[in-house]
């Protein structure tokens, strides 16, 4: 082997240049590539450095408002026309800080009461937790029993259940 | 010693890389052949592209490289020859999720100067740096091809296999995107008992073999003096032995597709190049 096995020394193209200069390797016989890389020579590797966090202002008024509040129902991530109640939330924080009028400390509770005012109704983590609870019986913890298969054939009475549209459904949101 | 002599015999060169012996033309036939049948599977798409041309004297030769060399030399000097900085924008590159790292845990240290930050435990590439880097790959793929040189692509993740291996066959190249056995290009001359033909770039659209493993075809490529491509991930620890380097997304099929359709145009631009100056005699 005219040049080393070595790959972690030096580049390839320091090593083909080695090689050319040593007359291991007479300048006709150089691989095409070479004058290639002499033109275009790679950009040298930047040393490691200290990766940072992405934040965005808002991340700060997401995580203070999930620490009392929550989601009120499932979010449609195909509904681009109407803005969650998080996202008005924080649109409305900004708003607010802009204009300057209301001290920082109390910003927080003033969007809460702003956005109550214009009929938005937000439910804290207890009170999702308890009316999930209310709802669906089933999920409580109640055992199955021989019964049930015969309560679910009775509801599944396939003549009467109504056609849906499901199309209509994404159109409509809530 | 002999194996040396193989070494040295099977470097396509300035002087023989176009009018090649039939002695080379031969072996490159019998290399293909003896891949297809075994578990090496490098794909077969160009029958024998580099065509003898025997009708040809020595000293003819000799004047037609001269003169294909100062074509060479002028396109080089071009900061732009084949249209390639147009190709594509950061908006395509974002589109196409190029952006998206790994997991924070998995990251390599000599990966950390291409990520822009960390959103909420997953590193995000810095694609500002990506741009000029794929621009530099692109242009380098493009005026090897342009040469008249051999393209392998690499690739071992196997829900992209099908797409390499066709994107390989529309621009008459060569792709190996199967398990690598050790030696391929290291100890080629026992493995093909013949003298082998190196690839003059092996482009690597990952770079890891399994998801704990480099691809050991990075190791033997720059062993052997071959000029690498890769897409490197936030996980990869080779990017130092890869020749150009570009840090992006490995493994969604929006950003392999877009890497390969940018690759598909470079290699087709080139050839059109090469057959409008009147080089590439042997394809018409």
């Amino acid at each position: 082997m005219a040049g080393s096995r070595r790959e972690k020394l030096g580049s390839i193209f320091a090593r083909m240049s080695g090689l050319l200069r040593s007359g291991a390797i007479k300048e006709e016989d150089r691989p095409i590539w070479y004058d290639v890389i002499k033109a275009i020579p790679p950009k040298p590797v930047p040393p490691p450095k200290q990766v940072q966090n992405i934040l965005y202002p808002e991340d700060f008024v997401i995580a203070h408002f999930y620490r009392t509040y929550t989601d009120p129902e499932p979010v449609r991530l195909n509904d681009h026309k109407n803005k969650t109640v998080l996202q008005r939330f924080v649109d409305k924080y900004f708003e607010l800080q802009s204009k300057k009028s209301v001290p920082t400390d109390q910003l927080f509770n003033e969007t809460l009461l702003t956005l109550k005012a214009e009929g938005i109704h937000l439910i804290t983590h207890a009170e999702k937790q308890s009316r999930t609870k209310g709802k669906s019986p089933v999920s409580g913890g109640e055992t199955f029993t021989d019964q049930m298969p015969i309560t679910v054939s009775k509801k599944l009475d396939v003549n009467k259940i109504p056609q849906i549209n499901l199309q209509q459904l994404f159109d409509k949101p809530g | 010693m002999a194996a040396s002599l193989c070494r040295m015999l099977s470097w396509r060169t300035f002087k023989n890389h176009k009018w090649m012996t039939p002695c080379c033309s031969e072996i490159l036939a019998t290399y293909n052949v003896k891949s297809f049948g075994s578990a090496v599977n490098i794909q077969r798409c160009q029958s024998s592209g580099l065509n003898t041309q025997q009708a040809v004297s020595p000293s003819e030769v000799y004047t037609k490289a001269s003169e294909n060399l100062s074509t060479f030399e002028a396109a080089i000097q071009h900061e732009d020859y084949f249209g390639l900085k147009n190709l594509v924008t950061l908006q395509d590159l974002f589109q196409a999720r190029v952006h998206l790292g790994h997991n924070v845990g998995l990251r390599h240290e000599s990966m950390s100067p291409y990520i822009y930050g960390t959103r909420q435990g997953v590193d995000i590439i810095d694609l500002e740096q990506t741009l000029p880097l794929l621009h530099d790959a692109l242009n380098f793929c493009a005026h090897i091809v342009y040469r008249g040189g051999m393209i392998l692509f690499l690739c071992r993740n196997m829900q992209f296999l099908p797409k390499v291996e066709q994107t390989a066959r529309e621009v008459k190249e060569y792709s190996h995107c199967r398990p690598w056995l050790r030696g391929t290009f290291t100890n080629s001359a026992n493995m093909f008992n013949s003298l082998p033909i190196y690839p003059e770039l092996c482009i690597f659209l990952n770079t890891q073999d399994t998801v704990f493993e480099t691809h050991r075809g990075v190791v033997e490529a720059s062993k052997l003096l071959v000029p690498t491509i890769g897409i490197v991930d936030t996980n990869v620890d080779c990017a130092n032995l890869i020749a150009y380097p570009i840090p992006g997304n490995d493994d969604s099929p929006a950003s392999l597709q877009l890497f390969l359709d940018l690759f598909k145009t470079a290699i087709i631009r080139a050839k059109e190049k090469r057959k409008e100056d009147g080089i590439d005699e042997t394809a018409s």
